[in-house]
């Protein structure tokens, strides 16, 4: 994996989407008695700001997360995550992969269990990539490194 | 004894003869030094004839040894301040410094007597040293060549300035003066830390920047320097390369400029596409409007070619097709710099115009998905306004004008389009399209009316209806006989409509809009006029009407009407018919409201609800509070007569049944003391120089009534009343007179006896309004709610109590009805009383200790943040106790407290980090929401202190965090997140 390059842009002009407006907040969201479960939209909320990797822009400006692609069973603890990297070949799946899976690690409880992988037919090397998101002790080391976890924690650090 | 004239300088000289010429260096330096000393002192005093030996003798020492140069240039300095020098010194003594004295091996404070005496004789000798052409640019460039000392170079910086802009010859040496100044470029500096010279990095940039720019003869040379620079890696080169470059458009013009056009143009649009600074993006733009502009208004010879034209050709030539791409990432940047060079002059938007509205127009309805079109429209939107900046659309030329109908057809049809967003941008188009005087024909003003109207009345979502509203506002000023003709009889129509097949929530919210759109559209005079008496009658309508639900509707009506006030206040005739239209038309209603109630029992009562006197309060009020003295007079002369006398003359409809006395003793009369509320909306919002009839009357009928009625709304609008009229009373006996009988009415009561409550409010009331106007008595009756702090049953009501001291109310006693507030009371209040309110939580007992908390919490959320800074270490241990006071009200304003001071003085803060990890923590799992998010958010703020202090808790403040995450409140888990995050990302690489 490497590090963007002002020079190395694959994909310069990319397709962009529109964000969706901050959740608006419901009188029953308000009220202090009752229990709103995890849905859809709440997990995808907690991934659709991470910064892509290359450009200035979050993973949902450029369509890698969709609201549609987010599963979540409370009941259950499982989340279900499929992103979409914006060209076949691009070299930063894993990296999105990755700090997507971290920004979910961080932000939900420990019940759930995370499944976090490639929309099915959207990039050249799409099982070798899943494979390495599954691999609890892989994702540890690659943390470990203190390169990519710098970058990682870039793409989650708030728009300056 | 020279500054008194006993000693003349020759004296002074001949006294020290002997050490001037002693052969000991350092005894010759002391003698100079004494000289120079004195001469400092009183070189004002000094004959010409002295001035020119001493300036021969101080020449001559310049080839002295190195120890006495100083001393020698200090004496130079004196000299050069002398207004007696004779002709031709200056020179001299600018020719023997350059040659003798080597000025970049001298000591910081030395060089800069140099620049100083350089600078003296260029402020006076201005035309001498022009005598010396250009050796005198010259010598200088050999003075500062080398200088590193920011404090000498800001100097120096002035005077290569002063010889530019003041004309001094330059001669061959343009190049030079160009390299000894462009090698600081891009500066580079930091001050130390305790720097007691106080010169900023910005300074420089300053400064260094005025000299760059200050001339085109610099351009051959500066323009690469700065394209160099903006190829570099470093922001912050960039940056003061494109304001730099901004700053040259200034004064240069084509010729400057032709060589290097190319590459700026490139150097740009690589920054514009591809950065991801904001504020670099904001310069790229800013210069290209500047170089544009620069264009523009050179003049052009003959045959000369034009290179605006050319310019633009390439800026189109590179940008235009991406605007075919409404989806791609590119399509805003060009957009941008279409637009930053477009916004340059009349010329460059026709050129850029003339290209790209037709194109955009195309695109529209070559892309049909609403995204798409909104992408484009807002461009367009964009270019439009632009044109607004020009004002007048011109006849002849404006390639608008020719656009007028398809851009027409395509701003209507996002109108009508399903998707919310792009209706939102078309009526914000049809905004600045009906700014534009002359665009829009007087068809396309009908319908322009009609789909406001629809979208007003009959679109779905809130947002688009709102838009349409505010539309519909701005506009209606400038066609006034256009919206009262078309649209307020259309919406007046509507609201009084029953239509029986639509379900009443429909209906509703029909009329709701209606009443929001009739307030919204009347911005001008003549439709006030038209508004006005269609929402009276509405309300005088569902007055009538029995249904249920009318008490929202009254409200409504009234919300609209104060939206009116409120717009025509500025107006004085608007100001004055909404006036006396609307006051004695609510009086009357109230009036015969109040009157019916003995009879009827049911009907028209919801008048009177405390909701709807609520809603009124402020359309009264808002009609008062900007009349002019003389015609708030004329008003004042018919209200207090009917609250006072029951003088009911001059509302409309006045036969009542029975009379009028609000503050008479009747049994029966509950329902029109109520109107009291309205009263104080009135005589409370006057401006102070009216004078109140019958004042003392008045006041003493409302300290009755707010010490003795038991309906708590009145109560207290009695109290409230009171206080506003005290407030604004001028001091003097009739005023002590008035507050004595008001103690001496409060006293007993809140001793004990069934109106304790009563006592208490107006005790608060008249204590706010004496502590706003900083009266003596303020203070004794503070000291009383303080004592009272302490009481088991009023205590907490009184903590309460001073959140309304410190807040600002909406209906009286706020600058908006001018009342007496003086600006620092806050400040007043906090430091009079603080200290008391802390010893008395510690002299307290258990059960009343939460109420000092909640007093000090109430005062200190009210505080301005920079003093409560200031006045924190005295305060914190008593904050910090209070976090773990049970009270969640005190928790709540406790922690409110402290955010905004976490974020604000993380040092003093991070001395008690631990105890604030550990109580915002245990918060987080509070009973009540807001508690913990609040909570949560202090941990979140507390990643702002220095990070060294907080690793030791990182991984327990992480594990702890694990638990919020999963709380069952969304909003909860919502900060839960965001302060985890950013725990995990300290000290962590990549922050």
């Amino acid at each position: 994996m490497v590090g963007p390059g002002p020079a190395a842009l694959e994909n310069a002009n990319p397709l962009i989407y529109r964000r969706s407006g901050e959740r608006p907040v419901t009188a029953r969201e308000e009220d202090g008695e009752l229990h709103d479960p995890f849905d859809d939209r709440e997990i995808f909320d907690l991934i659709r700001s991470i910064n892509d990797p290359e450009h200035p822009l979050t993973l949902e400006e450029l369509n890698v997360v969709e609201q549609v692609r987010v599963k979540v069973n409370d009941a259950e603890s499982t989340v279900s995550v499929e992103f979409t990297p914006t060209i076949p070949h691009c070299s930063m799946a894993t990296l999105i992969g990755l700090s997507i899976k971290v920004k979910l690690l961080r932000s939900l409880p420990d019940r759930f269990k995370l499944d976090v992988h490639i929309t099915p037919g959207t990039h050249a090397s799409e099982h070798a990539v899943n494979k390495q998101l599954a691999d609890k002790e892989r994702v540890a080391a690659a943390l470990e490194n203190s390169h990519l976890l710098e970058v990682v924690n870039q793409c989650l650090s708030a728009r300056s | 004894g020279v500054k008194d004239g006993r000693w003349t300088v020759l004296q002074l000289v001949e006294a020290l003869g002997f050490s001037l010429e002693n052969t000991d260096p350092r005894t010759r330096g002391r003698g100079i030094q004494l000289l120079s000393q004195v001469l400092l002192q009183c070189y004002s005093l000094l004959q010409e004839k002295e001035v020119l030996h001493l300036v021969l003798f101080y020449e001559s020492r310049l080839q002295d040894h190195h120890l006495v140069i100083p001393s020698v240039l200090q004496g130079l300095r004196a000299l050069s301040m002398c207004e007696v020098l004779s002709p031709g010194l200056a020179v001299s003594v600018l020719k023997a410094i350059f040659q003798e004295v080597h000025v970049q091996s001298l000591l910081q404070l030395d060089r800069h007597t140099v620049y100083s005496i350089i600078t003296n004789f260029m402020s006076t000798r201005e035309e001498e040293l022009k005598g010396l052409g250009a050796d005198f640019t010259f010598g200088f460039i050999q003075v500062m060549d080398g200088e590193k000392d920011p404090r000498n170079l800001l100097v120096a910086f002035q005077i290569v300035h002063d010889l530019i802009a003041k004309n001094y010859a330059l001669g061959p040496f343009v190049e030079e003066l160009f390299e000894v100044t462009s090698c600081y470029f891009p500066v580079d500096f930091t001050p130390p830390p305790n720097d007691p010279h106080g010169i900023q990095r910005e300074d420089l940039i300053l400064s260094l920047r005025a000299v760059l720019a200050s001339t085109p003869q610099f351009a051959e040379f500066l323009l690469p320097l700065l394209i160099e620079k903006l190829d570099s890696e470093l922001q912050s080169a960039k940056l003061d390369s494109l304001q730099t470059l901004t700053a040259c458009c200034a004064i240069y013009g084509q010729k400057e400029l032709q060589e290097f056009l190319p590459s700026l143009w490139s150097s740009l649009r690589r920054e514009v596409f591809q950065t991801a600074s904001e504020k670099i993006e904001t310069e790229c733009l800013a210069a290209l409007h500047a170089l544009s502009a620069c264009l523009s208004r050179s003049v052009l010879s003959s045959d000369a070619e034009d290179l605006l034209d050319s310019f633009l050709g390439s800026i189109l030539q590179d940008c235009r097709h991406h605007l075919c791409e409404p989806d791609m990432k590119l399509v805003w940047p060009s957009a941008k710099l279409l637009q930053a060079a477009a916004g340059a002059s009349l010329r460059t938007y026709h050129r850029i115009s003339r290209s790209v509205l037709p194109l955009l127009l195309e695109q529209y309805t070559k892309h049909p998905q609403s995204s798409q079109r909104r992408t484009i429209l807002e461009m367009l939107l964009g270019f439009l306004q632009l044109q607004q900046k020009w004002g007048h659309v011109e006849e002849d030329e404006s390639t608008l004008l020719s656009l007028q109908a398809p851009v027409c057809s395509v701003v209507f049809s996002a109108l009508t389009d399903a998707s919310v967003q792009l209706q939102l941008v078309g009526i914000k188009a049809l905004t600045v399209l009906g700014s534009l005087q002359g665009f829009l024909s007087s068809s396309d003003l009908e319908l322009v009316v009609d789909h406001l109207i629809r979208l007003t009345l009959h679109e779905e979502d809130s947002q688009s209806s709102e838009a349409a509203m505010a539309a519909a506002g701005s506009l209606a000023p400038i066609y006034p006989k256009v919206f009262s003709g078309h649209m307020v009889p259309r919406l007046a129509e509507e609201l009084q409509s029953e239509r029986e097949e639509e379900s009443s929530q429909d209906r509703c919210s029909l009329q709701q809009r209606c009443l929001h759109a009739l307030a919204a559209v009347s911005t001008h005079t003549s439709i006030v006029r038209e508004t006005v008496p269609v929402l009276l009658q509405h309300l005088r309508k569902v007055q009538k009407g029995s249904e249920a639900g009318n008490i929202q509707d009254m409200v409504s009506v009234c919300q609209s009407l104060h939206r009116v006030a409120l717009q025509c206040q500025q107006d004085a005739e608007g100001c004055w018919y909404f006036h006396q239209t609307v006051v004695p038309c609510l009086l009357a209603m109230a009036v015969q409201a109040a009157m019916q109630e003995s009879t009827h029992l049911l009907l028209g009562k919801t008048l009177l609800e405390e909701e709807v006197l609520t809603a009124m309060i402020p359309v009264i009020s808002a009609a008062t509070t900007h009349l002019s003295p003389e015609l708030a007079a004329q008003s004042v002369s018919h209200v207090v007569p009917l609250f006072l006398d029951g003088e009911v003359s001059f509302l409309p409809q006045n036969n009542f049944p029975c009379s009028f006395q609000p503050f008479g003793d009747g049994e029966c009369l509950d329902a029109q003391r109520r109107l009291v509320a309205l009263l104080m909306a009135f005589v409370c919002s006057l401006p102070r120089n009216v004078a109140i009839p019958q004042q003392e009357w008045l006041l003493q009928e409302l300290l009755a009534l707010s010490c003795s009625c038991d309906c708590p709304f009145t109560a207290t609008t009695a109290a409230k009343c009171f206080a506003g009229l005290v407030n604004k009373h001028p001091a003097g006996q009739q005023l002590d007179e008035i507050l004595q009988l008001a103690v001496n009415r409060m006293e007993p009561s809140l001793v004990d006896g069934p109106r304790r409550m009563q006592a208490l409010t107006l005790l608060l009331w008249v204590t706010k309004a004496l502590v706003l106007r900083y009266h003596p008595l303020s203070s004794c009756l503070t000291d009383k709610l303080l004592g009272l702090l302490g009481d088991t049953e009023l205590g907490p009501a009184v903590a309460d109590g001073f959140s309304l001291l410190m807040a600002e109310s909406p209906d009286v006693l706020h600058k908006g009805c001018h009342a007496d507030v003086r600006i620092m009371f806050r400040q007043r209040f906090f430091t009079d009383n603080v200290p008391k309110l802390v010893q008395g939580f510690h002299g307290a007992g258990p059960d009343v200790k939460a109420n000092y908390l909640k007093g000090l919490s109430h005062v200190l959320n009210h505080l301005p943040k920079p003093v409560l800074v200031t006045e924190l270490p005295t305060l914190l241990s008593l904050l910090l106790e209070a976090l773990s006071c049970s009270d969640r009200v005190v928790q709540l304003s406790t922690l409110s407290c402290l955010q905004p001071l976490l974020l604000e003085a993380p040092q003093i803060m991070s001395l008690h980090v631990d105890t604030l990890v550990t109580k915002f923590l245990s918060l987080t799992s509070s009973p009540t929401m807001a508690v913990r998010i609040a909570a949560l958010r202090c941990a979140h703020a507390l990643t702002c202190l220095p990070t060294p202090v907080l690793l030791p808790y990182k991984a327990r403040v992480i594990r702890a965090l694990a638990k919020p995450l999963d709380d069952k409140k969304r909003l909860v888990r919502k900060e839960a997140v965001a302060a985890r995050g950013e725990w995990f990302l300290l000290g962590s690489p990549g922050r």
